[in-house]
C-alpha cells in the first residue's frame, strides 16, 4: 500500500515529464486516498487509521469524513488536493509563462514530495493492525458533528490554494522573470485561497460556538491563531496587488507577502501537529513536528534568501502623485495587517521565547491579544472607510471635504447616540461608529459613482448600478466584501463587550434569570444514542412572560473517554444569542442541574456578515465578462 | 473579554412573579459580585485545559476557582490580591496576560514599536515616492498618439493586441475620467493628472508599436534563416552550478534541521509513560537470547513480577516475546505487567494477542477482563471474559477469586448507569 | 551588497527555527510550581474517620502530601506502592496522608477498602487545599519537611518506593530538590 506514494515519490523535475509525473501523482494519490476512503467506509479495521477513526456504530457521513479525523488521514487529504490544485494551475497556464513552467512544476513537485515523504515515512495512513480487533474505536466525539465536513476541508483547501501564488513567485523568482504578468494570473487562485480560508475560520468559529460548548466562538488559542495567521497577509497582498498592477512597484513586498502567506500555513499546520504550544483543540500529533518545522525552515530561508539574491531586478523606481491618494490608504493598511501578524505571532510564540530566555513559564491569552489587536483591528475599519473615497493617484483637501463631510457628520451623530443608549467604553463605541463610517462611505460613493453613470450613460438608477458592477466587478465586489466585514465586527463587537452571564444551581420547578430571559428547569432525562449516552436538562425559556420554548443542555457520555462531552444549546436571534451550558447534574433522583446561562448580543451577525462576504469574494471573480485581455 | 455590567433592573411581569418568587432570591448585588468574579476569572488560565480562562472552561476546577474567587470577593479582597494569591500557588503561568514587567514587558512593546516603525516607514517612503512621481516629467507626446489614447479610452473593449502595459495605461486613464465624475478629483488635479497620463500613455504605445515593428521584422529575419534553434535558456553554466549548489545547501540545511534538532533536543519521552522510565531504570542488560532460555526467561520474569519489579519483568517478556512472538505465556504476562503499570488500553491487545492464539488462556482471560474493568464503559464486556474463565478448568481458589471479581463489576454495572457529576473539559 | 541581505535574512530566520525546536525540550501542559522551598501552605481537612486534622499539627514530622481521585488510573496504578511504602516508614517520624479530591465520598471510600490503605486521608471538598497547592494533575505529591517546608513536588505516579524513601530522607535533613519529579503517567482533569 505504500507503493504509490514510493513511486509518485521520485518525480522527474523536467518539463516534458514534468507534466506526466505530476497526473501520475495526480492519479496515485487520487487511488490512495479513495482507498482510504473505502477502507473507512466499508469499516476494514486491519488498517490502523480506521479502527482508531471509526467504528461499526460511526454512520456513514462520519466514516467519509474520517478521511480527515486524524493526522496521517488529514495529511493524505492535504497532498491530495494539493496535486490537484497543481495539476489544475499548470494546465491552465500551459499556453502562457512557459519559460516559469519548469520551475513552476519543480516547486509543486517539492512542496508535494515533502508532503508524501511525511506520508510515507512519518505518518504512513495505511499501517497495518494486528490482531484486527473486532471494532474500531470510533470518531472522537467532539468531531462528530455537521460541520465536520466544511471547516477542516475548507481550511486545508485554503492552506493548499495558496501553495500556487507561492509556486508562481518562487518559479518567477528562480528564472529572473519579474514582470507583473504571474501575479495577474494567480490572482485567482489568491482569492480563491482567501475565500476557502475565510471560511474555514468562519466555519471554525461556528463549530467552536456550536459545539465545543464555552460559549465563544473565537479563543484566540494558538491553533485558531495558526489558522488565521495566513488571512492576515494574503489580506494584504490582495490589497498591495492592486497598487503593483498600477504602477508596477512594491514587488519585493508583494513576494514577500506572498511568502510569508504560505510559510505561515507551515507554520500553523507545525503548530497543530507538533505539540509545542497546548491547545484547546484535540489534535493529533505524531512525530511530524520535526518535519514541519526543517520544512518551514527551508521554506522561510530558502524563499527569503532567492528574494535577497534576486532584490536587484525586483528594484523598481516607485513613485506616486500625491502623498493623499488611494495607493497611500493602501500602503497603510499593508503596514497595519502587518502589524497585526506580528503581534499574533509575538504572542503565539512568545510563552516560548520567555521561557527560553528567562526560564519562566508564562501565558499569552485572549486578554492579551483582545487587548493589543482591537486597537489595529480599529485602526484598519478607519482605513476601510477612507480608502474608497479618496481617489487614485491623488485627492485634493478640497476633494476631502466633499467627499467626507456627509459620512463624518453622520458617523458622530451615531456615535453620540451609540453614547446616549449606553455605549460608554472607548473599543466598542469607536468600532460601532467606524462600522458606521464606512457603511456611510461606501453608500456615499455608490451614490456619486451612480449619478456619474447617469450622466455619461443616461440610465436610470438600477441600470446604472447594475452598468457599474458589471464595468468594475472587482471594486464592487469589494464594497460587498467590505460590507461582509463590518457586520461581522458588529457581531464580534456586540458578543465581546455586551455578553452577560450567569451560572446557577437549581432544582426541578427553580427558575435562573438574565437578562429579559426566564428559565424554568423542568428537570433531567436520560437516554441511549448510537454511540453515546445523554443526559439532557430541560429548561422552559420565558421572555419576561411570554414562553419561548423549551431548550435541553445536555452532556454526553461516551464509552471511551473517560470526561463527559457537553452539548450546549442556543437560541438565535439578530439581536442576541441565550446560550446554555450544562455544567454539571446531581443524582437524576434529586434532579438538580448546574447550568451556565448566557447572553450573547448580536453573534449572528457574524455568521451573516459571513455569508455576505462569500457573496462578494464571488462578485469579484464570478467570469461575468470575458474581458478581452484576459482572455 | 469584558462582560457588561448588568446593570439592568429586573423587569419581570406581575405573573412571573407570582409563578416564582424564588426569583427575587438573587439580588442585584449578588449578581453585581459574579460580574466581578468573573471579571478576574477572564483573566486566569484554568489549570486542567489546555487554553481556556477559568471564566469559560467547565472543568470542575475551574468551577471551584471561580467559587472561590466569589468567597474572596465576599471577604473583601481587591482583584489584585486575588490575582496575586493564584500567582503564588501557579506562577506567572496562569496569568493569561502576561504582566509588563521585566521581560514580559517586550511582549507589550514590540506590537507598538513594530506599528510604530512601520508606518513611520511607510510616511517616509510615500513621501520620498510622492516627491519623485512630482518630478517625473514625460516627454510631450506627439498628436496622432495622444489621438489614439483618447480613441482608446472611450473605446468600449479594448483590442486584444494590447501588451499589459497598454492596457494599464488606458484602465488608469478611464479610472481617471471615472473618479473625476464620481467627485473624487478636482478639476484642477483632473487636468494635470489627464495631461500627465496621456503623455504617458502615448509614449508607452508608441514604444510598443515601434517594438511590435521590430519584432516582426526580427521574426521574418529568422524564418529566412535556417530552422530555429531550440530556445535554449542563453544562461552560463556557472549559474546553473550556483543554483543546484544553493537547492542542495537548502535540501540538507532543511533535513539537518528537522531531524538533528528536534533530536538533539528533545527529552520527552515519545508518548511518555511509566514503563518508558521502567526501560530506561531497568538494570542488568538482558543479552541476545536464544530459543533455548525461554523457559528460564519467562520463570524469571514472573519473579520479577511477583518481586514488584515490574521494569525487569517487562524487560524479560519481552526479549522472550523476540524470540517468539508467538510464545502465549510471555505476551499474557506481558499485558498483565502493562496492566499493573497502570496501562490497561495497552494491555488489552496484548491480551487479545494471545488469546487469538490460545482463546482459553486462563491468564490473559484473566487479565483481559481486569484491562476492561478498568476501561470506562467496557464492564459488560469485562463481565463477559470473566465468565468465559470460569467456563476453564481453574483451581477452585482461583474460581472464587474470579467469582468474587465478577459480582464487583456486576455492582459497578448496576452503579454506573448513574453517572457521577463530572464536568467536562 | 547581497551577502549583507541574506545575512538579515538568516539572521532573523534562524532564531525563529530555533525557538520552535526549543518548544520540543518543553511540555507545554506543565505547571512549574513557585512552592518548592516555600512554606507549606496550612490546611485543615476532615479526615474519612470523621476527625479533622491540622497540617499545622505535624510540624516537626516529615509530611507525604499525596493528592489523588479514585477515578484517576495512574492513582490506582501507585495505591499499592504507597501503602506497602508508609508500612515500610511507619513508626518513624514520617506522617503520610492522601488527599481526595472531586471524587464521590462513596468511590473515594471504595478505592481505600480496594487498595486497604491504612495512612491517614481526608476530604478536599471544594479543592481548596488542592488549589492552595497549585495542584493541576492527579496524582500530585508534595514532601514536607519537619520545619513545614515543601522540600519536592512530584506530578504524576510516583515510579517506586526508592523515590519516596530518598525524598523522605533529603525532608527530614530539610534538604530542597532543585526540580520536581515527573511521572510521565497522570491524568489531568
Amino acid at each position: 500500500m505504500a507503493v504509490p506514494w514510493l513511486a509518485g515519490r521520485g518525480g522527474p523535475r523536467r518539463l516534458a515529464l514534468g507534466g506526466a509525473s505530476m497526473l501520475g501523482q495526480l492519479v496515485l494519490v487520487t487511488v490512495a486516498a479513495l482507498a482510504l476512503i473505502w477502507a473507512l467506509v466499508t469499516a476494514d479495521f486491519s488498517l490502523q487509521y480506521v479502527a482508531n477513526n471509526s467504528s461499526l456504530r460511526t454512520p456513514l457521513y462520519y466514516r467519509v469524513t474520517g478521511l480527515w479525523a486524524a493526522l496521517e488521514g488529514s495529511l493524505l487529504l492535504w497532498e491530495w488536493m494539493l496535486v490537484a490544485f497543481a495539476g489544475l494551475a499548470v494546465w491552465q497556464q500551459r499556453a502562457r509563462h512557459r519559460e516559469l513552467m519548469p520551475w513552476l512544476m519543480a516547486v509543486f513537485s517539492g512542496v508535494s514530495a515533502f508532503f508524501l515523504g511525511v506520508l510515507a515515512f512519518a505518518s504512513p495512513p495505511f499501517e497495518r493492525l494486528w490482531p484486527v480487533p473486532l471494532d474500531g474505536r470510533g470518531l472522537n466525539p467532539l468531531l462528530e458533528d455537521v460541520d465536520m465536513f466544511t471547516h477542516p476541508p475548507m481550511l486545508y483547501a485554503g492552506f493548499v490554494a495558496l501553495t500556487v501564488p507561492y509556486a508562481f513567485a518562487m518559479a518567477a523568482l528562480i528564472t529572473g522573470r519579474l514582470d507583473e504578468g504571474w501575479i495577474a494570473t494567480t490572482r485567482r487562485w489568491t482569492i480563491g485561497g482567501w475565500l476557502f480560508l475565510t471560511l474555514g475560520n468562519i466555519f471554525g468559529g461556528w463549530w467552536s460556538y456550536h459545539v465545543l460548548g464555552w460559549g465563544g466562538f473565537w479563543a484566540w488559542d494558538p491553533v485558531e491563531n495558526a489558522s488565521f495567521l495566513p488571512w492576515l497577509p494574503a489580506t494584504a497582498f490582495l490589497h498591495s496587488v492592486q497598487i503593483q498592477e498600477r504602477r508596477g512597484m512594491l514587488k519585493v513586498w508583494n513576494v514577500s507577502l506572498i511568502i510569508v502567506t504560505f510559510a505561515l500555513t507551515i507554520f500553523g499546520t507545525f503548530l497543530t501537529r507538533s505539540g509545542v504550544l497546548s491547545s484547546v483543540h484535540a489534535f493529533s500529533s505524531g512525530p511530524v513536528g520535526g518535519l514541519f518545522l526543517g520544512f518551514l525552515a527551508l521554506v522561510l530561508l530558502g524563499s527569503f534568501a532567492l528574494v535577497a539574491l534576486r532584490a536587484d531586478r525586483l528594484r523598481s523606481q516607485p513613485e506616486i502623485d500625491s502623498m493623499v491618494s488611494r495607493e497611500s490608504t493602501f500602503l497603510l493598511n499593508n503596514v497595519v495587517l502587518a502589524a497585526v501578524t506580528f503581534t499574533i505571532v509575538l504572542g503565539t510564540i512568545f510563552p516560548l521565547v520567555a521561557e527560553a530566555v528567562t526560564g519562566v513559564k508564562l501565558s499569552v491569552g485572549a486578554p492579551y491579544f483582545s487587548r493589543v489587536t482591537v486597537p489595529l483591528f480599529v485602526a484598519l475599519l478607519f482605513l476601510m472607510g477612507v480608502g474608497p473615497l479618496i481617489a487614485w493617484r491623488k485627492a485634493s483637501a478640497d476633494n476631502l471635504r466633499r467627499n467626507f463631510l456627509w459620512p463624518a457628520v453622520l458617523s458622530v451623530v451615531v456615535a453620540v447616540a451609540l453614547a446616549v443608549l449606553g455605549v460608554r467604553d472607548l473599543w466598542p463605541l469607536l468600532a460601532l461608529t467606524l462600522s458606521a463610517f464606512v457603511l456611510l462611505t461606501m453608500i456615499h460613493d455608490t451614490a456619486r459613482a451612480v449619478a456619474a453613470r447617469r450622466a455619461i450613460a443616461g440610465e436610470g438608477v438600477l441600470a446604472a448600478l447594475g452598468s457599474l458592477l458589471r464595468r468594475n466587478q472587482r471594486r464592487y465586489g469589494g464594497f460587498v466584501v467590505h460590507l461582509g466585514i463590518v457586520l461581522m465586527v458588529l457581531g464580534i463587537t456586540g458578543s465581546m463587550n455586551f455578553s452577560q452571564e450567569h451560572s446557577a444551581t437549581v432544582a426541578s420547578g427553580e427558575t435562573v434569570g438574565l437578562g429579559r430571559f426566564t428559565l424554568r428547569f423542568e428537570g433531567l432525562r436520560r437516554m441511549q444514542r448510537p454511540t453515546h449516552e445523554r443526559v439532557e436538562a430541560d429548561f422552559r425559556v420565558f421572555n419576561d412572560a411570554q414562553e419561548l420554548g423549551v431548550l435541553s443542555p445536555a452532556l454526553k457520555f461516551f464509552p471511551a473517554r473517560q470526561s463527559p462531552v457537553g452539548r450546549a444549546v442556543l437560541r438565535m436571534s439578530l439581536k442576541e444569542d441565550l446560550y446554555l451550558i450544562l455544567s454539571g447534574f446531581s443524582e437524576i433522583k434529586s434532579g438538580q442541574a448546574t447550568v451556565k446561562v448566557m447572553v450573547r448580543p448580536m453573534v449572528n451577525w457574524v455568521w451573516i456578515g459571513g455569508g455576505v462576504l462569500v457573496l462578494g469574494t464571488l462578485l469579484v471573480i464570478w467570469p461575468f465578462r470575458r474581458a478581452a485581455r484576459e482572455a | 473579554m469584558t462582560t457588561a455590567r448588568s446593570s439592568r433592573r429586573w423587569a419581570l411581569s406581575a405573573v412571573v412573579a407570582l409563578l416564582w418568587p424564588l426569583l427575587l432570591g438573587a439580588t442585584t448585588a449578588e449578581r453585581e459580585l459574579e460580574v466581578r468574579m468573573l471579571e478576574v476569572a477572564s483573566g486566569l488560565r484554568c489549570p486542567v485545559c489546555q487554553n481556556l480562562s477559568v471564566a469559560e472552561s467547565s472543568s470542575e476546577l475551574a468551577q471551584e476557582m471561580r467559587a472561590l474567587i466569589l468567597d474572596e470577593l465576599r471577604a473583601g479582597k481587591s482583584p489584585e490580591e486575588i490575582r496575586a494569591y493564584f500567582v503564588s500557588k501557579y506562577g506567572q503561568w496562569i496569568l493569561l496576560s502576561p504582566t509588563a514587567r521585566g521581560f514580559g514587558l517586550l511582549v507589550w512593546v514590540l506590537p507598538g514599536l513594530g506599528a510604530v516603525a512601520g508606518l513611520g516607514g511607510a510616511a517616509f517612503a510615500l513621501r520620498r515616492w510622492a516627491r519623485r512621481g512630482s518630478r517625473f516629467a514625460p516627454a510631450p507626446a506627439g498628436a496622432e498618439d495622444l489621438a489614439r489614447v483618447h480613441d482608446l479610452v472611450v473605446a468600449d473593449a479594448l483590442p486584444a493586441r494590447l501588451s499589459a502595459e497598454e492596457a494599464r495605461e488606458i484602465e488608469g486613464l478611464r479610472e481617471l475620467e471615472f473618479d473625476h465624475r464620481a467627485g473624487k478629483l478636482s478639476d484642477q488635479d483632473y487636468g494635470e493628472l489627464r495631461a500627465l497620463y496621456e503623455a504617458k500613455a502615448a509614449a508607452t504605445l508608441a514604444a510598443a508599436a515601434a517594438e511590435r515593428v521590430r519584432a516582426a521584422a526580427r521574426a521574418a529575419e529568422e524564418a529566412e534563416a535556417a530552422p530555429a534553434p531550440a530556445p535554449a535558456p542563453a544562461r552560463p553554466a556557472p549559474r546553473r552550478w550556483r543554483w543546484a549548489a544553493a537547492a542542495v545547501f537548502l535540501v540538507v540545511f532543511g533535513a539537518a534541521i528537522g531531524f538533528l534538532l528536534p533530536q538533539a533536543v528533545r527529552v520527552r519521552e515519545e508518548g511518555g509513560s511509566i514503563t518508558g522510565g521502567m526501560l530506561t531504570g531497568s538494570e542488568a542488560p538482558v543479552s541476545a537470547a536464544q530459543p533455548r532460555d525461554l523457559p528460564a526467561l519467562l520463570d524469571q520474569g514472573r519473579r520479577a513480577m511477583e518481586a514488584q519489579d515490574l521494569g525487569r519483568a517487562l524487560t524479560l517478556f519481552r526479549v522472550a516475546l523476540e524470540v517468539d512472538p508467538d510464545q502465549v505465556t510471555a505476551r499474557a504476562y506481558l499485558g498483565l505487567v502493562l496492566l499493573r503499570g497502570g496501562h490497561p488500553d495497552r494491555a488489552l491487545p496484548e491480551f487479545d494477542r494471545a488469546l487469538s492464539r490460545e482463546p482459553s488462556f486462563p491468564q490473559a482471560l484473566w487479565g483481559k477482563g481486569l484491562a476492561l474493568y478498568e476501561t470506562p464503559g467496557k464492564t459488560s464486556e469485562a463481565i463477559r471474559t470473566w465468565e468465559a474463565l470460569l467456563a476453564q478448568d481453574i483451581s477452585g481458589k482461583d474460581r472464587d477469586h474470579v467469582r468474587s471479581l465478577l459480582a464487583q463489576a456486576r455492582q459497578r454495572l448496576e452503579r454506573e448507569t448513574k453517572p457521577a457529576p463530572v464536568a467536562p473539559r | 551588497m547581497n551577502w549583507k541581505r541574506l545575512a538579515i535574512v538568516f539572521g532573523l530566520g534562524v532564531p525563529l527555527i530555533a525557538v520552535l525546536a526549543y518548544g520540543f525540550t518543553r511540555d507545554p501542559r506543565e505547571i512549574p510550581s513557585p512552592l518548592i522551598g516555600r512554606p507549606a501552605p496550612p490546611f485543615t481537612v476532615q479526615l474519612f474517620d470523621g476527625k479533622e486534622l491540622s497540617l499545622a499539627d505535624l510540624r516537626g514530622k516529615v509530611v507525604f502530601l499525596n493528592f489523588w481521585a479514585s477515578w484517576c488510573p495512574p492513582c490506582r496504578a501507585e495505591a499499592r506502592m504507597l501503602e506497602a511504602s508508609w508500612k515500610d516508614h511507619q513508626g518513624q517520624d514520617v506522617v503520610f496522608l492522601g488527599i481526595n479530591m472531586q471524587d464521590r465520598e462513596a468511590a473515594a471510600r471504595e478505592f481505600l477498602r480496594e487498595f486497604g490503605i491504612t495512612y491517614l486521608n481526608g476530604i478536599d471538598a471544594g479543592s481548596r487545599i488542592a488549589i492552595g497547592y497549585g495542584v493541576w494533575g492527579l496524582p500530585e505529591t508534595f514532601f514536607i519537611d519537619p520545619d513545614g517546608r515543601i522540600t519536592y513536588k512530584h506530578i504524576g505516579g510516583l515510579d517506586g518506593p526508592e523515590v519516596i524513601h530518598a525524598k523522605l530522607d533529603e525532608a527530614r535533613q530539610g534538604r530542597l530538590s532543585g526540580r520536581e519529579g515527573k511521572g510521565d503517567y497522570r491524568s489531568v482533569q
